[in-house]
């Protein structure tokens, strides 16, 4: 019975949160809440020092594992379901124990490497998290750059090959989100133990989802609290106990003498590569990156690339599809986050999804009339191919769709010819997009900072259009 | 007489190849058709008000859809802005359009047109969709280029091949509904510009010659029937234009035949000189219409007109 109502709560959280994910409804209460329960982009925002609405649904996803166990992992992540999946159908009984410390060793590392690079809002937060892989999934329908293709590949087979062999080994080798559950897990108050009744027949064994118990004992580190071996046990020898947390618990693994060195050498090697991230990301943002366009609500390319984890959920619901993911092309830190492309797409004028679905606050949403005026880059024509300059007639392509009327026909040489006033441009790139020259006679100059441009409306536009009575003039 | 086998040959055949050289309106041309005006100028209504009143004038919708054949309804739906903003041709019109085609028998009724901006939120904002739908019209999709093929334009200057959307090929009549604004490059736009929405590669057009181009077209194959929405017009920041301030209500509409002519009354809408407007006169030179809106016979009407 536990195993279908776990099944059917997994199946449930995964089809809910998918669909609510890809809509972009702004101020929608559920997005804000399946976008709170995974851990990384409520930090970033706390990184910022930026406490946002949904911050309680958070601290209360930290307060379950104290005195329950790891419940998100076990009912509601949709990337343990994947594996789940994958580990039903092999139906695997047996892994190494030795398994298990190793693995609980690189979630720890992986831990306290992602909090360090989260909280220095380093350009590389978003390297481990499982919640931004599993977005990332989604923005395989669309064109992603062939680094972020490497980085779902690589997701992909950590959730559908290796539980092959080793069940939930994401979760509990990879997953930062996973360790900080292990680590709450590991001093819970109510624990799962056998009593005296267990035989040591060994059935649970086999029917633990995660292959974590071993002679009638529970590996904690390894355990998800499922409770599907309260059920499995044919004694019902398994029991919910209460331990006070500075009582010590009974450890199977026995791994308190080795914990002292085991702390040493983690912050060894965390230390030394937060070093390494630092130096990256000094310098390289600035350099490589203005050549590219970010969306708009990004603020500065220190401020994207910072708080960015590079899930591109805004790339799966840009309706033009002119964010793209971006490669190695805009230096190591784009790696994985977005940028405009405009030779083939343009920044809606009327749209603001990217900044309503943005999780992590990487894009900071203030409503579309003022994303309207958020000036993101700069169109420049180039008088030397731009055809009204160069064969003295018309075109006007860019001017009649500028939506800000920045683009302006002027008569150059008795031709009508573009010029742009900077202070109105906000660097939509639909003028880009649409130049019938190749290459490009009019393009879009990237911001590092984005400001603001000039409103196109007038301060008081009647509500009603001005109305005439003349007659017809034939 | 006795008429050979050979003697009658010989006449048939002369009769027909009269028949064949003779155009036939030189042969009926002292039987009298009943005349109706070149234009018809409507003010003061509702754009579907106007509509019904103006069809009327022209003829009814069955002058020109007879029973069981297919219509193709293209309005302007470049842009992502409301009825309200004048951007798009008023969605009641279109409506109203598609109800009199119903009415006069017509088989099936599209409606499309390739957006400046996204297909599916120009469709939705600009009200047309759900109009279209709701008049019991088919809206077409129009953001692939699979939807469109190539045709070679006969006469064409600049224009000599053009992906041509398959509706505007496989419609029996093409009933063209601009919205009348002012452009940037253009000057005008209304019903030849309006043509624009029907091909695939726009840019083309834009880099070899606009006006010249839009003046081609039509060669292919012109509109049966202009009616051009003059309700809100953009006088300024044409053709998608930035707020309420570019627009002013002059509930007006031109229904004609002659797409030239009813583009030369727009102009003087826009009090414009119509020899501004390069693409009427190129337009006049291929003989697709005339300019000459002195010697048109135009019929004017008021509605609520008080006496």
């Amino acid at each position: 019975m536990i195993k279908k109502i776990r099944f059917f709560i997994q199946l449930s959280f995964f089809i809910c949160s998918t669909i609510l994910l890809l809509s972009f409804d702004q101020g929608n209460q559920a997005h804000d809440f399946f976008r709170s329960l995974h851990f990384f982009p409520t930090f970033s925002y706390l990184a910022k020092f930026i406490f946002p609405t949904f911050l309680y649904i958070t601290l209360f996803m930290l307060i379950i594992p104290l005195l329950i166990g790891r419940i998100y992992c076990s009912y509601l992540c949709p990337v343990g379901f994947i594996q789940d999946i994958v580990f039903k159908i092999i139906k695997k009984t047996k892994v190494p124990q030795k398994f298990f410390p190793i693995l609980s060793f690189i979630s720890n590392l992986i831990l306290i490497l992602s909090l360090l690079l989260i909280f220095t809002a380093s350009n590389y937060q978003g390297l481990f998290d499982h919640f931004s892989h599993f977005i990332r999934l989604f923005s395989l329908t669309h064109s992603v750059g062939y680094v972020s293709f490497i980085f779902i590949l690589l997701f992909l087979f950590s959730i559908l090959v290796i539980p092959i062999i080793a069940p939930r080994f994401f979760c509990q080798g990879l997953c930062p989100s996973g360790a900080i559950y292990k680590i709450l897990n590991l001093n819970a108050l109510f624990n799962i133990n056998a009593s005296k009744a267990c035989n040591h027949c060994g059935v649970c064994e086999t029917k633990c989802p995660t292959l974590c118990i071993r002679d009638g004992a529970i590996i904690k580190e390894a355990c998800i609290t499922c409770f599907e071996c309260l059920e499995s046990c044919p004694q019902k020898a398994f029991e919910i106990t209460f331990k006070f947390p500075w009582r010590k618990r009974k450890d199977f693994l026995n791994q308190n003498k080795k914990r002292r060195e085991t702390f040493k050498t983690l912050l060894l090697i965390g230390s030394g590569l937060l070093a390494f991230f630092a130096i990256k990301k000094t310098g390289s943002a600035n350099l490589m990156g203005t050549h590219l366009v970010i969306p708009p609500g990004a603020k500065s390319l220190r401020h994207f690339y910072s708080s960015c984890t590079g899930c591109n959920l805004c790339l799966t619901v840009c309706p033009t599809k002119v964010l793209k993911s971006g490669s190695t092309l805009n230096g190591y830190d784009g790696t994985n986050k977005p940028y405009l492309d405009f030779d083939e797409a343009y920044c809606s004028f009327e749209c603001n999804a990217c900044l309503s679905v943005c999780p992590t606050g990487a894009l900071a949403y203030d409503g579309l009339a003022q994303k309207q005026l958020i000036k993101i880059g700069e169109s420049k024509i180039d008088e030397t191919s731009c055809i009204p300059y160069v064969h003295k007639r018309i075109c006007g392509s860019c001017a009649e769709h500028c939506p800000t009327g920045a683009i302006q026909m002027v008569l150059i040489d008795n031709v009508l010819a573009p010029k742009v006033d900077r202070n109105f441009c906000i660097g939509c790139g639909i003028c880009q997009k649409v130049c019938p020259t190749s290459p490009k006679s009019i393009k879009i100059a990237p911001l590092t900072i984005h400001t603001y441009a000039y409103s196109p409306k007038k301060n008081n536009i009647p509500k009603k259009p001005s109305i005439s009575n003349e007659d017809f003039p034939f | 007489m006795k008429t050979s086998r050979r003697t009658l040959l010989k006449w048939s055949l002369l009769l027909t190849g009269y028949l064949f050289t003779t155009p036939l309106k030189k042969v009926f041309a002292n039987i009298p058709l009943k005349k109706y005006p070149d234009l018809i100028a409507i003010k003061d209504g509702s754009p579907a008000q106007m509509f019904d009143v103006g069809i009327e004038a022209i003829g009814g919708m069955k002058r020109f859809v007879r029973p069981g054949q297919s219509v193709l309804v293209k309005p302007n739906i470049g842009w992502n802005r409301t009825p309200g903003e004048g951007a798009n041709t008023q969605p009641d019109l279109v409506a109203k359009i598609i109800e009199h085609c119903k009415a006069a028998g017509a088989s099936k009724i599209v409606v499309f047109d390739n957006t400046c901006n996204t297909m599916s939120s120009c469709y939705e904002n600009s009200g047309i969709k759900k109009a279209v739908e709701n008049a019991g019209g088919i809206m077409l999709p129009s953001d692939d280029e699979k939807y469109y093929l190539e045709k070679n334009i006969p006469g064409g200057k600049i224009l000599k091949k053009v992906k041509v959307h398959k509706a505007f090929l496989e419609s029996d009549v093409i009933i063209n509904v601009p919205t009348l604004k002012h452009h940037s490059s253009t000057k005008m736009t209304a019903s030849l510009k309006n043509f624009m929405g029907v091909i695939w590669d726009r840019q083309f057009w834009h880099k070899y010659g606009l006006n010249q181009a839009i003046a081609d077209f039509p060669l292919l194959r012109n509109a049966d029937l202009t009616i051009v929405d003059a309700y809100l017009v953009m006088t300024k920041n044409g053709p998608r234009g930035i707020s309420t301030d570019d627009v002013i209500l002059k509930k007006m509409q031109l229904i004609s035949t002659d797409a030239v002519l009813a583009d030369t009354a727009a102009c003087k809408i826009l009090n414009l000189n119509p020899s501004e407007v390069t693409y009427l006169k190129l337009a006049e030179d291929f003989k697709l219409g005339s300019t000459d809106i002195k010697n048109s016979n135009i019929k004017k009407i008021y509605i609520n007109k008080k006496a």
